[in-house]
């Protein structure tokens, strides 16, 4: 559905919150047809061939196991939501609430180890961001469930290491990651979409074989995520600033409105619908938008960890490695598809 | 001594170009890729075991300097050569102090040029050795085509090449431009001839003096001093150092540039080469098979033709003769049956050749087969009949398509290409049946309940189906059919077309052509749909070099634009002092001349 209805929303993406709000506003605009085509079944339309392919997969088979299809389905109907008129935003922000009920991050956040840390966190970037401690709350609670969709953790016991692991980061980290993940790139600038960073999170947290434990394993998939954030931004900044959309593998894409835009591709069809006053393309006649999603792609974001001196520091002070091997799909068609695998191995 | 630095120089450049080149081209490909990680694993192996030998507190940068290494390649070709430049200006100054007379004429004067270089008889064998070379290289290069990673590397440097060339273009302007200026200023000012044996690149280096007020004609006066001979050593060397590093440099971000548009072009041409050479292959089998049946039917009819004539031998023996001039008439019959056989078999190979194309295209177009699918699916065929309707779809519309998800080099190849996307497609067609079909059985339902064994959760086969009467089956059922309309069976068509289309459909070269002629499909009423079936193209992983190198790589360039510029202007400047000079000279000389004739 990404390429085909030009929406750039992946299914699996939304459910483990890889994405952003931004993401949906595509999405949202083909809901809303009415004169072309019916908006809403087409959408339907694409949600359920996404959900039959993963169906057919090799892990299925052609069926799916009841828990697997609640899950999507739920989804389903959070995503069916842009048809009825919601915005992005409160679909986005309706499906964490959904997921939330489960986790209940609000009562983990209030227990007493974690109380002194929040209002640690919120006197060091709550007054600058946050009208009241209330919203600074709410931004922490989105950025754990964020992260623990990321993580595939579907009950409320699972999430005592991310806790444990997400307070246990330095205050700079965690003030950077809280900013970065609550970020929808709709009128609050550009957020940052990394692909592939729930493959890293669960990737570290299922390396059984690792000495550390849980919390600490997940500790360093979340400094990875705070150096590819960053390097992300700064790749970002280097973008607007040079008024290009650059090199494949990332993507600006800016929509404050109806139709899409930037991109290497979009460009011409955009010129033709426009959109309304208020569509800016990521960077247009030198104009640059002040909102949008910035896509990096999962090689782009495998060759930053893989050159990420930090990032490489990080690893090398837990005596671990991370080893990013390009994998190419039909190697004889010149497809490449990356993959990330971490062998862990003592040095 | 210059020909030592020049030779040192070049060395440095033939050396960092490639390296410098591998760095960035090397996620493309995946063996130096390998190679990288192998030297990366002996790297780490290598300082494991230095650690044992009690080698403690290894900083962790010595585990990355190999990478840092190539990803600051940039910034290492640029110590290098001002180490050869201070190098170079070390033995200069050591060797002025010397000999205290050492002219930079010197150096440059000893380079031959190049009708000297041609006229030489080994050199002659040499430049017929590189053409014989490059002429073998293209003969391979047609038999190459099968391998995707060569031919996608030629066919990008190729359309390089034909961008470098406005480059060079640019190049040659900036060199005549500024190597011609002292040649006009010479003839304007009427210097001795000796300023002008020095060739091109004395020119060009005087120029450079010249923009700086270093003009070697402060050596004919006689008023060069220390401080004015010091600098020009440092010149010197300064500019056969930065002339070639900021062309090269503008070289290689071009070029990487360059390849990261050509290559994906490329990429689809490759595969647009696969489906011809196997359509050419076909043809040629078709051919040889016409040839083939061509010889059987001679045969068989120089047989018939050996029993007629042995039944005419046998007439003629009761008395019975042959009208004159009979034999001769055959031959010319059976070699003119002959070259129609051959004509024949080029013109059905040819017509083979282009009807499969337009027979794709055309069923494509149509999809007839589609709806025979859609109502299999409707009507809940099993699994054996479904495969084999979907098989005959797949087989049928699509075989050229089908060339670009497998290895055509081999027969498995293709084969297993097919039967990975198949398998994957077909099983989501049974998942959809399972949905859409009233008549499924209980135990083929879609939905399972989950079956937890010793290693987790069993394969969905293993576990329980759902009844019909769970509201859960109702609702998906429900949800397909009412929502997303999959009740219409145009519709479901489409659904159909998406699924097929889904991993066959990937390739853009078709895609724009299907596009084009999916506008007149009826067989299927929402066009909407079609168009989505066309667009979902895969994510073709293009190819991209380190974006992390290019802040650097920007800076540097833009630094040595900087320079280019700044020296292009002191270029514009000292020009413009020299015409003036030579103005008022020739004004001087000609006020003179006049003088004396008129006296």
């Amino acid at each position: 559905m990404k390429k085909a209805f030009e929406a750039d929303f992946i299914f699996g993406q939304f459910g483990q919150l890889e994405c952003v709000a931004g993401s949906l506003l595509n999405l949202q605009s083909i809901a809303m047809e009415r004169k072309e085509f019916d908006g809403k079944r087409a959408m339907h339309f694409g949600l359920l061939m996404q959900t039959l392919g993963i169906a057919g997969g090799p892990r299925f088979g052609g069926h799916m196991v009841t828990f697997v299809w609640d899950s999507f389905f739920e989804n389903i109907e959070v995503v069916g939501r842009l048809a009825d008129g919601k915005s992005p935003v409160e679909v986005y922000n309706d499906f964490i609430d959904l997921k939330n009920e489960k986790f209940k991050m609000g009562e983990k956040l209030a227990l007493e180890e974690n109380k002194a840390t929040v209002r640690k966190l919120y006197g060091a970037m709550g007054s600058a961001m946050f009208a009241n401690y209330g919203m600074f709350v709410a931004a922490l609670e989105k950025a754990l469930v964020r992260l623990a969709l990321m993580l595939r953790f579907s009950k409320e016991e699972q999430l005592s290491p991310l806790i444990e692991a997400f307070f246990g980061l330095s205050l700079v980290e965690l003030s950077a990651l809280v900013k970065e993940l609550n970020r929808s790139g709709i009128d609050d600038g550009w957020a940052i979409l990394l692909m592939f960073s729930p493959t890293l999170l669960q990737n570290l947290n299922n390396d059984k074989d690792s000495h550390l434990s849980c919390a600490e394993r997940i500790q360093i998939g979340l400094k990875c995520l705070h150096v590819l954030y960053k390097e992300a931004r700064k790749s970002l900044e280097l973008n607007l600033f040079v008024g290009s959309t650059g090199e494949a593998g990332a993507r600006a894409r800016s929509r404050s409105g109806g139709s899409s835009v930037a991109g290497e591709s979009d460009g011409d069809a955009e010129d033709e619908d426009g959109g309304g006053s208020e569509n800016v393309e990521g960077i247009r006649g030198g104009r640059v938008a002040e909102n949008g999603v910035y896509e990096v792609d999962c090689y782009q974001v495998a060759t930053w960890a893989k050159n990420s001196i930090e990032l490489r520091g990080i690893i090398a002070t837990k005596k671990k490695s991370i080893h990013l091997e390009h994998s190419f799909l039909d190697d004889r068609l010149g497809e490449a598809l990356f993959r990330i695998d971490r062998v862990a191995t003592d040095l | 001594m210059w020909n030592v630095s020049a030779l040192a120089f070049e060395l440095v450049l033939f050396i960092c170009l490639p390296l410098s080149l591998f760095a960035d081209l090397k996620p493309a490909f995946p063996k130096l890729q390998q190679c990288s990680l192998s030297l990366s694993k002996i790297q780490t192996t290598l300082l494991t075991s230095l650690k044992a030998f009690r080698f403690k507190n290894i900083p962790p940068m010595i585990f990355s300097v190999r990478d840092f290494l190539i990803h600051h390649l940039f910034v290492l070709l640029d110590l290098i050569c001002l180490y050869l430049y201070l190098r170079v200006v070390a033995l200069e100054f050591d060797a002025y102090c010397n000999t205290n007379d050492m002219a930079w004429e010197t150096g440059w004067g000893s380079l031959k040029p190049i009708t000297a270089f041609l006229s030489g008889t080994e050199n002659q064998v040499y430049l017929t050795a590189i053409i014989g070379l490059f002429l073998w290289f293209k003969m391979v290069t047609t038999k190459l085509q099968a391998f995707s990673k060569v031919t996608v590397l030629i066919a990008a440097i190729s359309q390089m090449i034909g961008e470098l060339f406005s480059f060079f273009g640019i190049l040659l302007m900036v060199f005549t431009a500024f190597g011609t200026t002292k040649y006009l200023l010479t003839a304007l000012k009427g210097v001795s001839s000796q300023d002008t044996e020095g060739g091109l690149l004395t020119s060009v280096f005087a120029e450079f003096l010249a923009s700086v007020n270093m003009d070697d004609d402060s050596k004919d006066n006689e008023i060069e001093d220390d401080e004015a001979t010091l600098l020009h050593h440092f010149l010197g060397p300064a500019f056969a150092v930065l002339v070639p590093l900021i062309l090269m440099n503008v070289l290689i971000t071009m070029l990487m540039d360059l390849y990261s548009n050509e290559k994906e072009a490329a990429e689809a041409h490759w595969c647009k080469k696969q489906v011809f050479m196997v359509l050419e292959e076909e043809a040629r089998k078709a051919k040889l098979e016409a040839l083939e049946a061509d010889r059987r039917r001679k045969i068989e009819e120089a047989e018939t033709q050996a029993v007629e004539a042995a039944a005419a031998a046998l007439n003629a023996d009761a008395g019975a003769k042959e009208p004159p001039g009979g034999t001769p008439l055959k031959r010319n019959s059976i070699s003119g049956q002959r070259r129609g056989a051959d004509l024949w078999g080029i013109a059905r190979s040819r017509f083979l050749m282009q009807n499969r194309v337009v027979r794709t295209m055309k069923q494509i177009i149509t999809l007839e087969t589609i709806h025979d699918l859609a109502v299999s699916l409707k009507n809940g065929e099993s699994d054996t009949h479904l495969k084999e309707k979907f098989t005959e779809h797949v087989n049928t519309i699509v075989p050229e398509l089908q060339y670009f998800v497998g290895d055509v080099r081999t027969e498995d190849g293709i084969d297993q290409g097919i039967e990975k996307i198949s398998n994957k497609t077909l099983c989501t067609l049974n998942a959809l049946r399972r949905i859409v079909s009233p008549t499924i059985p209980i135990r083929d339902v879609f939905l399972r309940s989950p079956v937890f064994g010793k290693t987790g959760l069993e394969p969905s086969h293993k576990c329980s189906p759902l009844p019909h009467s769970d509201e859960r089956v109702d609702k998906l059922k429900r949800y397909a059919m009412d929502v997303v309309g999959l009740s219409d069976i145009s519709v479901l068509e489409g659904f159909i077309a998406c699924l097929t289309f889904e991993q066959l459909g990937k390739i853009m070269l078709w895609r724009e052509q299907l596009q084009e002629v999916i506008g007149d499909c009826h067989s299927v009423s929402d066009l909407r749909v079609l168009c989505i079936a066309l667009d979902a193209e895969s994510c073709h992983s293009r190819f991209l070099p380190s974006f992390r190198n290019l802040p650097v790589r920007l800076s540097v360039c833009v630094s040595h634009m900087a320079l280019l510029l700044f020296h292009a202007l002191f270029h514009l400047v000292a020009f413009a002092g020299h015409i003036q000079d030579s103005c008022e000279e020739g004004f001087r000389s000609g006020l003179h001349l006049w003088t004396i004739r008129a006296a």
